[in-house]
C-alpha cells in the first residue's frame, strides 16, 4: 500500500515545530506528502491547472490551521481531507466544468507516467482508457475512487478524508468501479452490446439494474 | 451526503453492484452464497473478472510526479504566507509598542512562538491535541529541525531579485565575522554600538529568535530602503536567511515591510 511508509510521529514533529515558529518545518511536512497529494489533486481536478490551484490552496489552509489539527486522525490523512475539499471547492465554483484533459496522451505528464520500458502496448492503453474514464466519474464517485483504489486508503481512512460514513465510500467505489468495468469491455469488445449473448439466459431486472449503472 | 445503498439480501438472484465490486475488491470477505453464485454465473463471473482488472490497473496507475514549477509555487506560497504571517505581527508589536514598554525576557520567548500563530488565527491552542512548545522558546523549538528534508534553496521566497541583493550583502558582512557568529550589527533594543557599515544607523529592528547578520541601504522601486538579513540564531548555520526590506535608511520596528523572504545564503 502506498501509504505504509507514512511516519506519522515524524508528520506531528514537523506540525508542532510549525506552531513554535520554525519557518522550515511546514515545508518539510508539505514535502513528505505532496507527492501524494499532488497525484489526488490531479486526478480529482482532471487537469493540471486546477490540480495546482487547489494544492496552494490546500497547502495555504493546512497552513493556517495547523493549530486547530486535533489528532482525531492521521497528519497525512488530515492533508488529504484538505486537499481533496481544496479540489471539491474548486469543481463546485466553476459554472461550467471545462473540458477535462487530463490525462492528455500528448502531455509531457502523461508520456511520464507511462514511460514505463517494460510495460506492454496493451497495458498502457488500459492505463489510458482508465484514466481518462476516472475523469470523467462524477465528482464523488471518482474521488472515493482515487483513495481508495489508486491511492491505497483503507475505506475507513477515505471516509474520514471525505467525510462519510465508510457505507458511503463503498456505494460510490462500488458505481465508479462499475463504470469503469464498462469501459473497460467497450474497449475489449466495441460490439454495440456485448451482453446480449449473456442477457439471454438472464432475468430481466437485475440486467436492468446492471445495465443502469 | 449519503447515497442509497441496496440492502444485501442473503442469496440474490444476482448480486448488486455493491456486493459485486465487494466480491472483486475483497473476496476474502464475501458471503458463502455469493461465492456459490458467482461460480455458477458466468456473467457474474465475467463482471468480476472485469472489476478485478479494474482494481489491479488503478492500483498500479503510476504516480505523476509534482512539476517543479508546482513545487516553487507551493514553496513561495508558503513564504508569503510567512510574510503576511510577520506582518500581522509587525502590526500588533507596533500598536503594542505604543502603549507599553518593549517586551523582554520570557515575554519576548512568548512572542516569538505565539507571533506566526496568532497571526495566523489559530491561539486556541490549548484544546490542540499536540502539545505546543511553548516554554522551549525559539532556540529549543529550532533545533529539532534537521534541515536535511528542508527545501533550503527552493524554499527561498522566488524572489530572485531579493535573493540576489542578499547575496551582494552577505560577502561583505561575513568578513567581519564567521558564518554562525552573529556580525556586530547594532540591534534596536540590543545596544546600539556603531558599526563601521552603518555607522549613519543606531540599530536595526530585531526579529526574536533572529540576529542581524547584515544591512544595505539601496533604491527599491524608486524609493529609498533598507535591506537587513537576519540568520536564525539557534541554527546560525542555516543555509538560508531571512531577509526583509524596509521602507527608508535606518528602519525601526515601526517601518514599512516592502519586501521580505527565506533565501539561500
Amino acid at each position: 500500500m502506498r501509504e505504509a511508509g507514512r511516519d506519522d510521529a515524524a508528520d506531528l514533529d514537523c506540525l508542532r515545530r510549525h506552531l513554535a515558529g520554525d519557518r522550515e518545518a511546514f515545508g518539510e511536512l508539505l514535502a513528505r506528502h505532496r507527492g501524494r497529494l499532488w497525484a489526488v489533486a490531479l486526478r480529482t481536478t482532471g487537469n493540471p491547472e486546477d490540480a495546482a490551484d487547489a494544492l496552494q490552496d490546500a497547502a495555504l489552509s493546512a497552513f493556517k490551521a495547523a493549530g486547530s489539527f486535533r489528532q482525531d486522525s492521521a497528519v497525512g490523512t488530515w492533508l488529504y481531507r484538505i486537499t481533496v475539499n481544496a479540489c471539491l471547492d474548486r469543481l463546485r465554483r466553476q459554472a461550467a466544468r471545462p473540458t477535462v484533459h487530463y490525462p492528455d496522451a500528448d502531455s509531457a505528464v502523461w508520456r511520464e507516467a507511462t514511460a514505463d520500458p517494460v510495460d506492454m502496448a496493451e497495458q498502457r492503453e488500459l492505463r489510458l482508457v482508465l484514466e481518462q474514464a476516472l475523469a470523467l466519474l462524477p465528482d464523488e464517485q471518482r474521488t472515493a475512487v482515487v483513495l481508495v483504489d489508486v491511492q491505497g486508503l483503507a475505506v475507513q481512512e477515505a471516509a474520514e478524508v471525505l467525510g462519510v460514513p465508510e457505507g458511503t465510500v463503498k456505494s460510490r467505489c462500488a458505481r465508479g468501479r462499475a463504470k469503469l468495468a464498462a469501459t473497460l469491455r467497450e474497449l475489449r469488445n466495441p460490439a454495440p452490446d456485448p451482453d446480449v449473448s449473456v442477457q439471454i439466459d438472464r432475468p430481466a431486472a437485475p440486467d436492468e439494474k446492471r445495465g443502469a449503472r | 451526503m449519503t447515497e442509497p445503498q441496496e440492502p444485501r439480501s442473503a442469496v440474490p438472484a444476482h448480486p448488486t453492484p455493491e456486493e459485486l465490486s465487494e466480491y472483486a475488491f475483497r473476496p476474502e470477505t464475501a458471503a458463502a452464497g455469493l461465492r456459490e453464485h458467482t461460480a455458477s454465473c458466468a456473467a457474474c463471473a465475467a463482471e468480476i473478472a472485469d472489476l478485478r482488472t479494474v482494481l489491479a490497473t488503478l492500483a498500479e496507475l503510476p504516480e505523476p510526479e509534482l512539476p517543479a514549477e508546482v513545487g516553487i509555487r507551493l514553496d513561495a506560497a508558503i513564504a508569503r504566507a510567512w510574510q503576511e504571517a510577520d506582518a500581522d505581527a509587525e502590526k500588533q508589536q507596533h500598536a503594542a509598542a505604543g502603549a507599553s514598554a518593549p517586551r523582554k525576557g520570557h515575554r519576548l520567548s512568548w512572542g516569538r512562538i505565539a507571533r506566526p500563530v496568532g497571526a495566523l488565527g489559530v491561539l486556541a491552542l490549548a484544546g490542540a491535541g499536540i502539545g505546543l512548545a511553548v516554554s522551549q522558546g525559539p532556540e529549543s523549538s529550532s533545533s529539532g529541525a534537521s534541515g536535511a528534508a528542508a527545501p533550503d534553496a527552493t524554499g527561498a521566497s522566488g524572489d530572485v531579485a531579493l535573493a540576489q541583493w542578499v547575496r551582494t550583502v552577505l560577502p561583505v558582512t561575513s568578513a567581519s565575522g564567521p558564518v554562525g557568529t552573529p556580525a556586530k550589527i547594532p540591534q534596536h533594543g540590543q545596544g546600539t554600538s556603531p558599526d563601521a557599515t552603518h555607522a549613519s544607523c543606531t540599530g536595526y529592528p530585531q526579529r526574536a529568535g533572529y540576529t542581524v547578520l547584515a544591512a544595505a541601504e539601496k533604491q527599491f522601486d524608486g524609493e529609498p530602503a533598507t535591506l537587513v538579513v537576519y540568520q536564525n540564531s539557534a541554527r546560525p548555520a542555516s543555509p538560508t536567511v531571512l531577509a526583509v526590506v524596509y521602507a527608508g535608511p535606518c528602519p525601526t520596528v515601526s517601518s514599512q515591510i516592502l519586501d521580505q523572504g527565506v533565501v539561500s545564503r
